[in-house]
């Protein structure tokens, strides 16, 4: 592990300010934009022509970035295929090209660590009693991994005494999880899934969890894209989780496969935090120029774990907002920030059109 | 489901049948004094719309729906008539219109009732303000014309199988726009044997510029072929079949990159000067576009001049092709001459845009070409601009039979 990401992961999270954190980042995602250059014959065509002249980058926002749709179109790998440990493909959307993220041992290893440290800062360092709201049999699957099995079996870690709250048809084990909740209603629990499933499987299917004396720390993540159609609100989320579960602290996330262990939590403000290894930008949509605080446009994201594939810089096809530095009022430190929905893709006038198929 | 045109209603898939299954499939031989006349009117009705020249796609359709044009237009077909034969109408035509180039159904349309044809138009469903405008302008022209309205109907429904194949099955040929996807799905839907289908599968098209003719210009010479050259190329956000993808400089390598670079200076000015704008969306797609060309040609080199002017120099390779994204995205390569571009011609190349070269050079390079690809070889300025030869089609030939009689 290089020294700059050693003293980023053993510093607590979410503790080191922006200025001396972000020159940090700017070290390592250089060495590793010139590593990807090198080990990468694709990677290096695109910086020469994308951004040739910032091979001297100053500033997190001269660091070379790729558009997130080109993990869909290729298998970019910075490692011999004999070091390929494990292919992550997202679970995409019906018909689309599911990303494709090349693992070695090492990257595999970082994400692991990166996601330790930064589960340690929000559920704290003692593993507690862990409810995975989804289906034991996901994590069974064999071949590739999906993105979603690979988040339920990492955070599994961060968890003991575990209980799957589905059943292999995605239904809340009504009695089990009333049990479960039952023995462990007198010490902190854990509570983890995606954010659709929680609220379609989970939150609306049961009733209160009983009365319970400790309080519940519930981490979903995987965006609201799906329950836009129903209406829900983080805030009417959060209230229905606490007429579920009681005292609870409900923390979303945002992340994604292309920089797997690299996510951004939410704090008790509603803001999605940087930890110290890993940051987000936002760009002008038309001049994808670096935006100042409060101004709406696309999400970049930079993380110094991506050493086996070009990822370590990725514009995401996220709108989001940068909502200040190191001044969040939860306490932590880092540039904190707000994703606001997924740009629409773009409609242009031609000969060639699907709205018309049938 | 609604009829839009000569009249507006909604009506059920039983009654349009019906309609349409009663009403004659023939009007008249090709290009009867009463058709052009309906045509003329049109004409005249969309000059007379406020603004109407700056709807260029709806002026340039007025333009060659006159009386003028077309009387030129029937001299010229009727006189490729092998002796011994008449040209007669093949009978109902269904017309799959294209959702995005509003204007193109009113064409397909009008070769077709020119030709004496029956119609069967489905317009995009998807509103509209310039198809409402060309079907109001058409059905009142049409109430002039009893004989010839009684037997056009323009129609509009969401993709509905069991509709399109009832229309199908009234038809005697049928015209499928809308590119692959539309072509592959209308046809996979059962169609009588003896329908005849005209269709229009996606095509990709370039454009050449000479590089010593553009150093020669005069700035004010440049401007203009820029000019031409965006019309060409933005006017459909540059995803028409027609809109140059490609543009080749051809030349000395020098000379082509002198002209590549002046010509992307005066193609900047006439883009800001137009206000030419795509969806917030687009530099990210541009920029992607970019990037996977880069990803396979180490020699790529971006000209990122503006969010709606993004150029790539690679070396010529297939997957160029399938990078493209429209909006103002080029790809461009420097040839030695010009017919080095039959190497790399297929298929689906269609239109050939060009500026600078003479007849001569031109005529060398189709040769070279073989009809390997290009249906299509037109001045900069033109490169959308319809025709009744079309995607290597005369249309009048498609619309119509060739009736042998000898005595």
């Amino acid at each position: 592990m290089s020294d700059t990401l050693e003293t980023l992961f053993s510093t607590p999270q979410f503790t080191l300010p922006t200025r001396e954190r972000d020159e940090l980042l700017t070290k390592g995602l250089k060495e590793l934009t010139s590593q990807h250059e090198q080990r990468c014959a694709e990677y290096r065509g695109i910086v020469r022509a994308l951004f040739p002249r910032t091979t001297e980058c100053a500033r997190l926002a001269d660091i070379p970035y790729l558009p997130v749709v080109l993990f869909k179109k290729l298998a970019l790998s910075s490692v011999a295929p004999s070091e390929i440990f494990k292919t992550l493909r997202s679970s995409g959307t019906t018909g689309s090209t599911p990303s494709r993220v090349i693992l070695d041992r090492d990257t595999a290893r970082l994400q692991a660590l990166a996601l330790k440290h930064i589960m340690t800062s929000v559920v704290g360092p003692k593993r507690l009693p862990m409810l995975l709201v989804d289906s034991e049999s996901i994590t069974q699957s064999t071949g590739e991994h999906s993105a979603r099995a690979a988040g339920v079996i990492g955070m599994m870690n961060f968890g003991r005494d575990h209980l799957f709250a589905l059943d292999a048809n995605e239904q809340v084990k009504t009695d089990e999880v009333k049990a479960w909740l039952e023995a462990h209603r007198d010490e902190p629990i854990f509570v983890f899934g995606f954010t659709a499933i929680v609220w379609h499987r989970f939150l609306t299917q049961l009733q209160s969890a009983g009365q319970r004396s400790a309080p519940a720390i519930l981490v979903h993540g995987g965006g609201w894209k799906k329950l836009i159609q129903s209406a829900v609100s983080p805030e009417r989320f959060k209230t229905r989780a606490r007429e579920v579960l009681g005292e609870v602290r409900v923390h979303d996330y945002y992340g994604m496969v292309e920089q797997v262990g690299s996510i951004y939590v939410e704090c008790t403000q509603g803001f999605l935090h940087t930890p110290n290894f890993a940051t987000a930008l936002v760009r002008d949509y038309r001049t994808l120029r670096e935006l100042p605080p409060h101004q709406e446009g696309i999400i970049q994201v930079l993380s110094l774990l991506p050493k086996s594939y070009p990822g370590h810089s990725i514009l995401t096809e996220d709108i989001g907002v940068l909502e200040g530095v190191d001044d969040c009022a939860c306490g932590w430190r880092g540039s904190y920030f707000t994703v606001k929905g997924r740009l629409s893709r773009a409609e242009l006038r031609g000969c060639s059109d699907t709205a018309n198929v049938g | 489901m609604k009829q839009v045109f000569p009249q507006k209603r909604d009506v059920t898939l039983e009654t349009i049948r019906e309609a349409i299954a009663s009403s004659p499939t023939t009007t008249a031989a090709p290009f009867s004094d009463a058709a052009i006349t309906l045509c003329e009117g049109i004409s005249r009705k969309l000059f007379s719309i406020p603004n109407a020249q700056e709807m260029s796609e709806v002026y340039s359709l007025a333009f060659f729906l006159r009386e003028g044009s077309l009387r030129k237009l029937k001299q010229e077909w009727l006189s490729s008539v092998p002796s011994n034969c008449t040209a007669m109408p093949r009978g109902r035509v269904f017309h799959i219109a294209p959702a995005n180039v509003e204007v193109m159904f009113v064409y397909s349309w009008v070769i077709s009732m020119l030709c004496g044809n029956a119609n069967i138009v489905r317009i995009p469903s998807k509103p509209s303000r310039i198809i409402d405008t060309l079907c109001d302008s058409m059905s009142e022209v049409l109430k002039d014309f009893p004989e010839i309205a009684a037997t056009q109907f323009g129609v509009s429904y969401e993709a509905d199988n069991t509709i399109t194949k009832a229309l199908s099955d009234i038809s005697q040929v049928r015209i499928i726009w809308g590119g692959d996807e539309t072509v592959k799905s209308i046809r996979s839907v059962e169609a009588p044997a003896g329908l005849r289908d005209v269709v229009f599968p996606n095509r990709f098209s370039w454009a050449a510029v000479k590089a010593e003719s553009l150093l020669q210009m005069s700035e004010e010479q440049r401007g203009q072929l820029a000019t031409r050259f965006f019309n060409d190329a933005y006017l459909f956000d540059q995803r028409a079949c027609s809109s140059p993808q490609i543009v080749v400089f051809v030349g000395e390598e020098a000379k082509s990159a002198k002209a590549h670079a002046l010509f992307m200076g005066d193609l900047q000015k006439i883009v800001e000067a137009r206000k030419y704008t795509t969806d917030a969306s687009h530099a990210i797609e541009k920029l992607s576009a970019a990037a996977l060309i880069a990803a396979r040609d180490s020699g790529a080199v971006l000209d990122n001049r503006s969010p709606e002017l993004m150029n790539i120099t690679v070396t010529y390779s297939e997957h160029v092709r399938t990078a493209t994204c429209g909006g103002g995205f080029f790809v461009v390569l420097y040839l030695p001459t010009l017919d080095a571009i039959a190497s790399m011609a297929t298929a689906r190349d269609q239109t050939l845009s060009h500026a600078g070269f003479t007849e001569g050079e031109l005529s060398t390079a189709l040769t070279e070409i073989r009809g390997r690809g290009f249906d299509r070889i037109v001045p900069f300025g033109q490169a959308l601009q319809f025709e009744p030869i079309w995607d290597g089609m005369n249309l009048m030939n498609e619309l119509t039979r060739t009736v042998r009689c000898l005595w």
